[in-house]
């Protein structure tokens, strides 16, 4: 009869201290490093042909593009990272260029008290409340999709291209001019 | 990590009829919206959090509730090997997935003639990898809380309270709110983007995110299955 397998021995619960230790250390580097990014955004230029609010409407009149509202703030970390990932990016911006008459449009409520004439009239029309919110418009009909936050240059994209056939097939939102 | 353990659960999610008829599912949908919207691209199989959900729902919940896991403990297996080994081998199996799934979205793409960089599949590919390895960690954790496969709901609960504190943070302009609800649902589904992390802003906090999330992940699960103290009596 062959002998048993010799079976391991100590206890069966182990303290996991070298997983801690790791975890812990990489907890810290991670609070580290987002704060230091936060405070140092990376320097990449802004690739997107944004368009002034006062001539947006007739600049899509005239090339038969949708308007593109980027609502955004200077305090808004998703804002910064979809403006590095994709207001940045060569690809996204020409395709986002070709597509619609981008309008970039940046709250200042919180860091001067109110915003510029302009800007606040844009936001009570399309009743914006967080950032970012980007809004598709067709100026045409008076039509409007409201995205609401940043889920991913991919899923941005896709959003974009579903509001675009949304709007050229009838639907979206009345404004509330 | 213990490979009988590892070969049980694959094999054990590999015959369950409901986890495969899910699989199927999340393996054909995107295909069919590759096929049909070529220009979409890699977009549409952005699947691998699913296929962890459908392999790893249950992780541990399930061997507590039916009492396996009170016998296999009974056995010389230490609990931290059994974390892990779990851990590893759902990992394994949502990666495998994903990978397929990415190679027949390339296939799919070239016979459609929008041909994928061979750049874009190795970028689609490790991104799969890393996030099949990252979403199977907080399950875990999770896993360890509740019986059956209530870690999913407990998952899904989170998540949804990472979306309301983002809502409520941009609302009330408040970045330390948003930046909270942003975190939550980042710890919940740790993944890397290796065309950021290779890009021109190299953003080292996104894998530092990544690593700090399933160690954590793995450390508190380890240690809070550690403390549960299982009863043949007990019905949880």
């Amino acid at each position: 009869m062959p002998p048993p397998p010799e079976l391991p021995r100590g206890p069966s619960r182990r303290a996991p201290l070298l997983l801690l230790v790791i975890a812990a250390a990489l907890l810290v580097a991670r609070i580290g490093s987002g704060v230091w990014e936060g405070r140092h955004p990376p320097d990449l230029p802004d690739r997107m042909p944004w368009h002034g609010i006062a001539s947006a409407e007739a600049d899509s009149r005239a090339s038969g593009r949708l308007v593109l509202y980027d609502f955004s703030a200077a305090w808004c970390g998703p804002c910064r990272q979809m403006a590095t990932e994709v207001f940045a990016d060569e690809t996204s911006a020409r395709k986002l260029g070709a597509m619609f008459v981008p309008v970039h449009v940046v709250d200042r409520a919180r860091e001067d008290g109110r915003n510029q004439p302009d800007v606040q009239a844009l936001e009570d029309r399309f009743r914006i409340e967080a950032f970012p919110t980007l809004v598709v418009y067709a100026p045409d009909t008076g039509r409007h999709v409201t995205i609401t936050g940043y889920g991913g240059a991919a899923s941005l994209m896709q959003e974009l291209t579903q509001a675009t056939l949304t709007l050229r097939t009838g639907g979206g939102r009345r404004d509330s001019l | 990590m213990n490979g009988t353990l590892i070969t049980a659960l694959l094999r054990q999610r590999l015959t369950s009829p409901l986890r495969l008829a899910f699989l199927v599912m999340a393996m054909t949908f995107p295909l069919l919206i590759v096929a049909a919207d070529p220009s979409s691209g890699f977009a549409a199989v952005e699947t691998s959090l699913v296929f962890a959900w459908i392999f790893g729902a249950g992780m541990i919940g399930q061997d507590t509730s039916s009492g396996v896991l009170q016998l296999l403990l009974a056995r010389p297996v230490r609990r931290d090997v059994y974390a892990l080994s779990r851990w590893f081998a759902v990992s394994l199996a949502t990666a495998a997935a994903a990978v397929a799934q990415v190679g027949l979205a390339a296939l799919i793409l070239s016979a459609r003639g929008a041909r994928p960089e061979p750049g874009a599949v190795g970028f689609a590919w490790a991104n799969h990898v890393t996030s099949a390895f990252g979403a199977t960690a907080p399950l875990l954790l999770l896993s360890t809380f509740t019986p059956g496969i209530g870690d999913l709901g407990l998952l899904w609960l989170i998540y949804m309270c990472g979306g309301i504190l983002q809502m409520a943070g941009g609302a009330f302009h408040s970045p330390a709110v948003l930046q909270a609800g942003h975190e939550v649902q980042d710890f919940l589904n740790p993944m890397i983007d290796f065309a950021k992390v290779i890009g021109p802003a190299t953003s080292w906090y996104e894998v530092l995110a990544y690593l700090s999330s399933v160690t954590l992940s793995l450390a508190l699960a380890i240690v809070i299955l550690n403390r549960k103290e299982l009863s043949y009596a007990s019905a949880a």
